[in-house]
């Protein structure tokens, strides 16, 4: 019996896959077959292997997975919950298992064409659209966009026009498993324009407390001095995985600024890979992440430098107690061209009370001169001298405490310009920290 | 009675005895000052009095307003009215100093049974209390600490200690790093609060902060004892003769 990543996964994916599906997709063949090699034939690279390192889907063993239906569900309580907290005056875009919800989504731009379309059985992929996948994630590139590109059922995909000025966008991606465990592959892809300016967030949740695995897979082209901030908040159900991926590729003096929060969910884990593909392009990635109980968060990220005078930065942020485990893996990657590249990562953990485990794998791989890249990372339990320094004022343990975590994600939340987003962001984390830290 | 009695204090640190035995009564409305050369236990009593973990009391006791503090929580000194001006005030990123302040306030008013403080009452206050320390009021919205000059931290250490009103400050080398205009100004901030309500415990090396805050009494400690206990002529004779002539007496 193979051992590999997907193995636990054997028997859906061999019920569930068939090229012949895959034509509404308009893929090339060649592409299709690179994912199959991973898929079916479990041909893993030593990279891929080297990636999936410290995190395992041994956890699925057992489960019979079904594939997925778009079930609305549209009373549910915490659904209600989400579309009360959405700006009105935003673009909403609901997918229930990776199906895009009409209903629920707002009205007006989507209508048009030109914005947003959706690609499946009923509306295959086609020239017009100007969606060619595989130009943006590189086919066999990844075991999870490999995963998703060979048993996706619909995507979504959004042009943004410099005309459009700067748009808010949500999409809301939806899981709900009834009665049996689902797994689902939604898919987005997201092309901005030549000079186009947009705020995208992203939100994952489930709604029905039940086993399910989700394959997310964001594909984002920034054309040359287009300007993106993108929110991901990940708040899965208790005994749900996430395994998604975001690819997005930089051209000519474009901004990618991008911020994830990692709560919920048995397991997660998030990938992002940048390909710095334009001169002068910047991006910052940063991003925190809380575990309690078994946890299990994996943050693996790449950025490559491919171009003349780029710049990135990573700084990742955790928390975990209990039993669970944090791992970072950030690679950065600067090619023969990339000359005056400027580049770092950083990620700090803190450990509370229980067993928790952090894991930290910063490479930098440098195939050039006159570059300035830099790494750094630590992990440890929470300052004794500033918790002193809070109660010998009178503040009570538990509530300096508090004030120290949310401290610790302040930095990285200020950093955020935009101050609605600043202020759902430390509401969603101050109720996550009151519930499993001070309760 | 004397509002703070430390009666024959014992403290081992790491297994080391550093304190041997300090006595010290200090009345309402009395300033007493300790100074000593370095490494003689002047930090370690004033973290002993605000309760910090790893000082271990083998003997002795301390009594704030008729209170065995010893057995008090650290949140819970501060709130019965204890207040430790550090030496080196510790950096807090991501809090804000006046998220900070309002937390300490309002956990000091939520012990003495009142409503949090107003938003508008709060401002107030700090504004009131930051201008007579000559404080640039966007301090404030600092992270508490952070990136703050060595006068800016001690500033917001009598900051803190102004408007949590202590009946009992402890002040570990307030002067030090303060150039002479910001030691006035910090003089004046403490001077403000001598009153009979309550006391306090300067800890210094030097004379010069004792020109501007007058002691009623000044206390030598050497090797964890006090070796001579005078009024506010003995730092001149300390100035003048340095403490070696102790050094020897120990």
């Amino acid at each position: 019996m193979d051992r590999g990543i997907l193995s636990p996964l054997k028997k859906y994916i061999s019920e569930n896959h068939s090229i012949e599906d895959r034509s509404f997709t308009n893929i090339k063949e060649s592409f299709l077959k690179s994912s199959q090699e991973i898929i079916i034939n479990s041909r893993y690279t030593n990279d891929h292997i080297e990636s999936w390192k410290y995190t395992s889907l041994d956890h699925l063993l057992g489960i019979e997975f079904s594939n997925q239906l778009c079930n609305e569900d549209l009373d549910n309580p915490k659904l209600q919950k989400i579309k009360d907290e959405i700006r009105p005056d935003s673009i909403n875009l609901f997918f229930i298992n990776g199906h895009f919800s009409s209903c629920l989504s707002s009205n007006g731009l989507i209508e048009s064409d030109a914005f947003f379309n959706q690609i499946n059985k009923e509306n295959p992929n086609q020239e017009g659209y100007g969606c060619s996948f595989g130009r943006i994630v590189s086919p066999g590139s990844s075991v999870l966009s490999s995963l998703n590109l060979y048993l996706f059922k619909s995507a979504g995909l959004l042009k943004i026009k410099k005309e459009m000025g700067n748009i808010n966008i949500n999409i809301v991606s939806i899981s709900n498993a009834k009665n049996n465990a689902i797994i689902t592959h939604p898919r987005f892809q997201i092309i901005l324009e030549d000079g186009a300016y947009a705020s995208i967030t992203e939100r994952h949740f489930g709604i029905s407390n039940e086993v399910y695995l989700t394959n997310p897979l964001c594909e984002i082209l920034l054309k040359d001095k287009a300007y993106l901030d993108h929110f991901c908040i990940i708040d899965q159900d208790p005994e749900a995985s996430h395994i998604g991926r975001a690819e997005i590729s930089l051209s000519n003096n474009s901004v990618y600024n991008s911020f994830f929060m990692c709560l919920g969910g048995r397991l997660t884990r998030l990938e992002n890979y940048l390909h710095i593909k334009g001169n002068g392009a910047r991006a910052n990635i940063s991003g925190l992440y809380c575990l309690s109980r078994d946890q299990h968060v994996d943050i693996s990220s790449e950025v490559v430098h491919d171009t003349d005078s780029s710049f990135s930065n990573q700084n990742i942020r955790g928390l975990a107690k209990d039993n669970s485990r944090g791992i970072f893996q950030g690679k950065i990657k600067v090619n023969k061209h990339a000359i005056n590249t400027i580049a770092s990562q950083f990620h700090k953990a803190i450990l509370l009370s229980g067993t928790p485990e952090i894991n930290c794998k910063p490479e930098l791989e440098i195939y050039t001169d006159n570059v300035q890249c830099s790494h750094g990372a630590t992990t440890g339990e929470i300052d004794e001298d500033q918790l002193f320094y809070l109660v010998s004022r009178g503040i009570n343990p538990i509530e300096a405490k508090f004030m120290l975590i949310n401290g610790f994600f302040e930095d990285l939340i200020l950093m955020i310009k935009n101050d609605i987003i600043q202020d759902n962001l430390r509401s969603i984390l101050g109720s996550w920290i009151e519930r499993n830290i001070l309760n | 009675m004397s509002l703070v009695v430390i009666d024959d204090l014992h403290v081992s640190v790491d297994g080391k005895e550093i304190l041997k035995g300090i006595s010290i009564e200090i009345k309402h409305g009395e300033v007493h000052a300790i100074m000593g050369p370095n490494g003689t236990g002047k930090s370690t009593l004033s973290y002993t009095i605000s309760g910090r973990n790893g000082y271990e009391v083998t003997k002795g006791s301390i009594l704030v307003n008729g209170k065995n503090i010893l057995d008090m929580d650290v949140h819970e000194r501060s709130l019965m009215g204890i207040f430790h001006a550090f030496q080196y005030p510790i950096e807090i990123p991501g809090v804000t100093t006046s998220n900070f302040l309002k937390s300490t306030i309002n956990a000091r008013r939520r012990y003495q049974g009142l409503e949090d403080i107003d938003a508008v009452e709060f401002l107030k206050l700090i504004n009131e209390k930051m201008k007579l320390l000559n404080m640039d009021p966007d301090i404030i919205k600092r992270p508490l600490n952070v990136a703050f000059s060595g006068g800016e931290k001690k500033r917001a250490e009598i900051l803190q200690m102004s408007v949590l009103e202590p009946i009992f400050g402890i002040l570990d080398e307030t002067d030090s790093g303060l150039d002479i205009d910001a030691l006035k100004i910090v003089s004046g901030g403490i001077n403000s609060l001598i009153n009979d309500t309550r006391c306090f415990l300067l800890i210094t090396h030097y004379q010069r902060l004792l020109n501007y805050v007058i002691p009623d009494y000044v206390h030598v400690l050497i090797d964890g004892c006090i070796v001579e206990t005078g009024d506010k002529s003995l730092p001149d004779t300390l100035e003048a003769e340095g403490y070696s002539r102790f050094e020897l007496k120990a």
